[in-house]
């Protein structure tokens, strides 16, 4: 399995320019807040539903659906305890619960969910690269966005690098699950150590290589990748751009 | 021949504030079209030599650096390495840390990119660099998802987009198995033929025999140049150099023969225009199966993570007590995932696994490693500790070992590696032979009954290599059960009683090792490569292990 | 705060960068340590990873560190506004260990300084995750999704948890090694000649006095405000309704948080 979201379909997202999906992901989180109410911004959460089962993205859907009901269950209770309410609905136990504080909680809970299923589309449809790009195209200096993909690239290497080492020392007799939380946590130290180290032996070897490649000879860079602006982007871009309008009009009428 | 590509002129270059040279008044020079192997033991200074043939050294590893080095009769000293990509093209062993891009495609266009290449003619370059180094149906693949071979040929392939001149070659064939780093090879010798500069390092003397020259570097200097038919004719040199000598070139020695065959093919046919005929198979005495008890039992496991790639395949077999067995087969084959399911690692999907009769799921990964001692590839992945001491005392302290008892069972494991007196050095100053060795001892301390060993000879020299397989022969005869994977059919020749051959997740052949190795088609189908010296045994009907044995055969 | 830019120049510190960002990753999202409540209360042993790369990386930890929380954002699908916050907190945190380290104590080896060294190493460890706490609880709170009374606590207590229990261990296992292999951040990037000016140097102490007292002014801020509306949502009914109450929280904090901004630039 793969450990990021990418899903090369060739689909209609995955045809939008890095930088207008990047400016349509930071738009699509406006939405949510232009709601004080559950069917207010429950709408908007279908929507996305659906474009997010248009993006392809089902699948990894099914990854993250269990955070997205753990995320909005804790939303309520949260809130139930910081959220100041008049009227009251029922008590558990000695707490009563507000019927504005119980509302609140569900609106965020559909909220944080809304952003939740936002970046999976975006996740789904976006290579690291393109993503990377965009940053760099919104003013990112390349070597940062270069450090951001090449972060993207070593995590599952030191990933597979640590599960290696988590074997290799539980054959040595570590358990990692006995004793109190100090303890525990210190049971990592033989696991960190080998996975810091053996990212450090590489560090010189990684920075002669991308030298070798030329990297950092001139400012100036070409790119092999092409992304043409098409009626997709100002499709896109319009679509948001007229929830958030019509959303934005009943919200602050 | 034609005019030096590229010629280093009495360059000597010491690490930081090091005060020992690392290379020292060396003078070496690649011509255009040349394919130059350079060989020593570890810590000749050949990666010094690859260094500062690429600027390297003194710009990125600083030092005191003396000494010109030259490209195309143009000076490169001074220079930053960015600036020299494109006219020189470096290689190094660790794949993993050439690759910088998600996909393929973009990875060889990254170095492209970085000099400001045309995109049209990028997406040329790109086609004929993959089509040349067979990476062409991989260009939408993630670098993650290729094994071994593919991302060290993407990582040359990468370089080669740079139309580099000269091609300099760290140790790119260490981690791959037979096949990889035969393509890999060829890849390099047909590069030459097209006019590329290749200088390549390397420990491994069977292949280096094809380069059109070679150099051998000892303590810092260069101390041979010439064909591989005279530099490497005499197995003594061989040896003082940390290098195996090329099996053909020792047989022909032992007897007594001019010839130094460069294949297997040309040995047979001097053989034979001299008239030698092979006596029957020499009646050997090899060292009785030890009878033992089964100590590990697999029976019919299946392992897959994603039900449509199964990794183990229905695997059944048994190790006996005191034995010394060898798992041979391809990276992939399964075997690594097949021993994970000896300590409970890993839980077979179907199947068991039991140690003594018992089910290892019962005992747990943990306790079980008082009994199967695991010693994994690469020792940086379990070493941590402050000093030698504390890195072995771990796993006893582990198992609750009394504190009073502790040295000295960590004296007696040092011991037993050849490491007694290091308790207070850190582990990661030392040598990677002694790294493999201390990590021997860490397991060796908790005295599992079983040690079992991923490739242990990954990686070193030959005389490293063989004082590791020494020390497990050693610890063979003192009643541990050893089981060691590796690819290498030579260490399995050399040291196994007892093979089992592996292919894609399945076990295609077992028996004791002149039983396997007599059978060159099981050895082929997977895959596997045999030593020189069993192929020409097998052309002559004989099985042998050994130069000396097939010598013997001929006299 | 200057070697912030100016490392990335250097191929080494970008490298560096990378490594730190997937280690971070690495270590944080599959080791859950100690689960208290699940997805919401985990002493995870990769939280101390950050303080102990800022020691040995400087900049290049700072970045690393904010970058491996984009990482894991996007590797968790939780790529939201948050991401944002969860960027700068996480670039404090590492930040403020170095920064604050080589104000007072220049190239010293952190776990050999005696007790000038320790001290200063556990008001260190106390600020940063004081920090992280802040500006991470601060931003959610402001966009009302979560209370800071909840989150930011949280954050700084189970970091503070993580850190206290091996950060010294992992560098007393790694700083003589790293600088060793001459990967320290002031080995690569040269002698900072620049901080031996006594106007910078005294500025930098001011600058790491104001981030001290920012971390603590947010914090208590934060928690005091926030947990005094927690008071009203417990058994008798009415107060004011809406979101006074949050806007409060950010208010409330900002000044904390200006200071540790200030502080951080003059650092």
């Amino acid at each position: 399995m793969s450990l990021t979201f990418y899903y090369p379909s060739g689909g209609f997202f995955e045809r939008v320019h890095p930088v207008s999906k990047l400016i349509c992901l930071m738009a699509s989180f406006v939405p949510p807040f232009l709601g004080n109410e559950p069917l207010e911004v429950f709408p908007y959460f279908s929507f996305l539903l659906l474009a997010a089962f248009f993006a392809q993205a089902g699948a990894n859907l099914r990854r993250v659906y269990k955070l997205m009901i753990i995320l909005f269950v804790m939303s309520i209770v949260l809130w139930a305890f910081f959220y100041r309410g008049k009227s009251a609905l029922f008590t558990v136990g000695r707490i009563v619960i507000m019927k504005e504080s119980l509302l609140y909680g569900v609106t965020t809970g559909i909220r944080l969910n809304c952003f939740i299923l936002s970046a999976i589309i975006f996740l789904t449809s976006t290579p690291i690269e393109d993503f990377t790009y965009g940053l760099s195209k919104l003013g990112m200096p390349f070597a940062a966005s270069f450090a951001l993909t090449l972060s993207f690239r070593l995590t599952p290497l030191f990933m597979e690098t640590g599960q290696a080492i988590v074997m290799a020392q539980k054959a040595r007799g570590l358990d990692l699950d006995s004793g109190g939380i100090i303890k525990r946590i210190r049971h990592y130290v033989p696991i960190i150590v080998p996975v810091l180290v053996s990212g450090l032996r590489r560090a010189d070897q990684l920075a002669v290589a991308l030298e070798s490649r030329g990297f950092g000879k001139t400012k100036k860079r070409s790119a092999i990748s092409e992304f043409p602006i098409t009626w997709r982007d100002y499709v896109l871009i319009s679509f948001i751009l007229v929830i958030c309008f019509v959303m934005g009009a009943h919200h602050f009428s | 021949m034609t005019t030096n590509l590229l010629s280093l002129k009495n360059v000597s270059f010491a690490y930081g504030g090091s005060e020992r040279l690392a290379i020292n008044n060396v003078n070496f020079s690649i011509a255009q079209g040349e394919f130059v192997g350079i060989a020593g033991a570890s810590g000749a200074g050949k990666s010094t030599l690859i260094r500062c043939a690429s600027g390297i050294t003194p710009q990125f590893f600083k030092g005191r650096f003396s000494g010109q080095v030259r490209v195309n009769a143009r000076p490169i000293t001074g220079k930053r390495v960015a600036e020299l990509a494109g006219i020189i093209g470096t290689v190094f062993q660790d794949f993993e840390a050439q690759l910088f891009s998600t996909n393929v495609r973009r990875e060889l266009a990254f170095g492209m990119e970085n000099l400001c290449v045309n995109r049209k003619i990028m997406h040329q370059r790109i086609n004929k660099i993959a089509q040349l180094i067979g990476l062409s149906g991989l260009m939408e693949r993630e670098p993650q998802s290729l094994s071994g071979g593919q991302k060290q040929r993407l990582a040359l392939a990468s370089v080669l987009c740079l139309n580099p001149a000269l091609l300099l070659c760290d140790e790119p064939t260490t981690d791959l198995d037979p096949v990889a780093k035969n393509m890999l090879l060829d890849i390099l010798d047909d590069l030459a033929g097209s006019g590329n500069s290749v200088g390549l390092v390397t420990h491994d003397t069977e292949r280096l025999i094809r380069a059109d020259r070679i150099v051998l570097m000892r303590d810092g200097s260069i101390v041979a140049n010439g064909k591989a038919t005279e530099i490497l004719s005499d197995p003594q040199f061989c040896i003082d150099n940390g290098l195996f000598a090329p099996q053909m070139f020792s047989l022909f020695s032992l007897l007594g023969l001019k010839d130094r065959p460069l294949s297997v093919d040309e040995a047979k046919e001097v053989l034979d225009r001299e008239g030698f005929v092979a006596k029957a198979s020499p009646s050997r005495t090899d060292i009785t199966m030890p009878s033992g008890d089964p100590l590990i039992t697999v029976e019919d496991v299946h392992f897959y993570y994603t039900p449509d790639s199964p990794v183990l395949n229905g695997v059944s077999l048994e190790i006996e007590q005191g034995d010394f067995v060898c798992l041979l087969g391809q990276n992939g084959s399964g075997k690594t995932t097949l021993i994970k399911t000896f300590n409970a690692f890993l839980h077979p999907v179907s199947g068991r696994v039991f140690f003594k009769g018992i089910p290892v799921e019962k005992i747990g990964p943990s306790k079980m490693g008082q009994k199967i001692g695991f010693v994994f590839q690469n020792p940086d992945q379990m070493l941590f500790a402050a000093n030698v001491f504390e890195e072995v005392a771990f796993g006893l302290r582990n198992y609750g070992m009394p504190e009073k008892e502790i040295p000295q069972k960590v004296a007696a494991a040092l011991k037993a590696v050849g490491l007694n007196g290091t308790e207070d050095i850190d582990p990661f100053i030392m040598v990677k032979g002694d790294r493999q060795k201390l990590a021997v001892a860490c397991v060796l301390a908790c005295e599992p009954e079983v040690l079992i060993l991923d490739e242990p000879t990954t990686g070193l020299d030959a005389n490293e290599q063989v004082d590791m397989m020494e020390l497990l022969v050693n610890l063979n005869s003192l009643g541990h059960t050893i089981v060691i994977i590796t690819h290498s059919v030579q260490i399995a020749a050399s040291y196994a009683r007892r093979i089992f051959i592996l292919d894609s997740g399945k076990i295609i052949g077992e028996g004791t090792t002149r039983e396997i190795l007599g059978k060159s088609d099981l050895l082929s189908r997977a895959n596997l490569i045999a030593p020189p010296c069993v192929r020409l045994g097998c052309m002559y009907g004989l099985s042998v292990l050994s130069v000396s044995e097939l010598a013997e055969a001929f006299k | 705060m200057r070697e912030l830019f100016s490392m990335w120049q250097n191929t080494r510190m970008i490298v560096l960068t990378a490594i730190s960002a997937s280690a971070y990753v690495a270590v944080l999202l599959p080791f859950k340590g100690f689960v208290i409540i699940p997805g919401l209360t985990e002493v995870r042993p990769g939280a101390a990873i950050p303080i102990v790369l800022s020691f040995l990386f400087g900049p290049a930890a700072a970045w690393g560190t904010g970058f491996g929380n984009i990482i894991a954002d996007a590797l968790g699908g939780m790529l939201g506004p948050g991401s944002f916050f969860g960027f700068i907190g996480n670039f404090f945190y590492g930040y403020l260990p170095y920064a604050l380290w080589r104000t007072f104590m220049g190239d010293n080896n952190p776990v050999q300084s005696g007790m000038k060294g320790w001290l200063l190493f556990g008001i260190i460890l106390i600020t940063s995750c004081l920090v992280i706490g802040s500006i991470i609880g601060w931003g959610v709170d402001l966009l009302r999704l979560v209370p800071f009374g909840a989150l930011g606590p949280i954050i700084a207590v189970n970091n503070f948890i993580a850190s206290a229990a091996i950060s010294t261990v992992l560098l007393a296992l790694l700083y003589g090694r790293v600088h060793m292999w001459g990967l320290l951040y002031f080995q690569i990037l040269g002698e900072r000649n620049a901080k031996s000016m006594p106007f910078v140097r005294k500025a930098a102490r001011i600058g790491a006095i104001l981030c001290i007292a920012g971390a603590f002014i947010a914090f208590i801020a934060g928690t005091m405000i926030s947990c005094k509306s927690l008071g009203a949502g417990y058994g008798t009914a009415a107060f004011a309704s809406d979101a006074k109450g949050t806007m409060a929280v950010a208010g409330g904090m900002a000044p904390g948080l200006l200071l540790i901004l200030l502080g951080a630039i003059l650092l």
